[in-house]
């Protein structure tokens, strides 16, 4: 393998990583998010969940 | 756990892109193996797409999987771009130019277009139920011309017309050919992974949508 090609490797894997810690951050904001809404909605069990389709126009 | 698995998968199909010999005809190989899976990515996520949003339409009307089907053709129009952009950096190191109108290129090219007007279309209808309804059918009709524009309309072409090598995936030699599906593998189960999180987020952004309206 060729130091060019060493060089490109190393930035997909660099690449890769900061890829995947992301999603992880990401996931895990969408997880926290989801907690947030599901306590709310326990909260307040006066504005159950409809379909949107019932939305107002 | 997928995404462990996917993110450990690419970096072992990075490895050993690099590492197989340079393919006949082809200067700096390596990025076949990102370039190619991706393209493959995108025409599974497309699919995957439309699957979610017939499962809407004709199996219980499930809000999450028209959040699914969004988000899976989103992630795949990201593919798309960025496989495009993979082969015209490709495209300029083996046959002299990003672009050359291709049939390959020009149907790729088809594709994304359409799927960004199928966005719009989807973002101009403000009634959810319609925009929903109208969804499935894009979902359909978008992965029958990313069908047509990546793989059909090269095949009904004369011989030779593309630049681009014929059934890479089915007819190259052995260590090439495990290297690309090994990536296609790999590449697709990271592309599903952000998917889902993005159906997270638009699921999460539908509840939230909902009681405000419910407030209101």
């Amino acid at each position: 393998m060729s130091s060019d090609s060493i060089f490109v490797l190393a930035v997909s894997v660099i690449t890769l990583g900061g890829v995947f810690f992301y999603l992880l951050r990401v996931e895990a904001l969408a997880k926290k998010l989801e907690e947030r809404v599901r306590d709310e909605e326990l909260s307040s069990p006066s504005a159950p969940l409809a379909s949107v389709e019932d939305r107002p126009l | 756990m997928l995404k462990f698995i996917a993110s450990a998968w690419v970096l072992v199909g990075l490895i050993i892109g690099f590492s197989v010999p340079n393919a006949q005809n082809l200067a700096t190989t390596p990025i076949a193996f990102f370039h190619v899976p991706l393209a493959v990515s995108m025409l599974l996520l497309f699919l995957l797409s439309a699957i979610w949003s017939v499962k809407w339409a004709f199996f219980g009307r499930d809000d999450r999987d028209d959040a699914r089907s969004l988000a899976f053709a989103e992630v795949g129009f990201a593919a798309g771009l960025i496989a495009m952009a993979s082969g015209m950096l490709f495209a300029r190191t083996n046959w002299g130019a990003y672009w050359s109108w291709d049939p390959q290129q020009v149907g790729v090219l088809g594709t994304l277009l359409t799927y960004a007007a199928l966005f719009a279309l989807r973002g101009a209808t403000d009634d959810e139920g319609t925009k929903r309804k109208l969804w499935t059918v894009y979902a359909v009709l978008g992965v029958l011309v990313a069908c047509f524009g990546s793989y059909i309309y090269r095949q009904i072409l004369p011989e030779n017309t593309s630049l681009h090598p014929n059934k890479t995936l089915t007819t190259s030699t052995p260590i090439f050919r495990f290297a690309l599906w090994f990536n296609v593998v790999g590449y697709a189960m990271l592309l599903i992974c952000a998917a889902n999180v993005r159906a997270r987020f638009e699921i999460i952004s539908n509840r939230l949508d909902e009681r405000v309206w419910k407030r209101a």
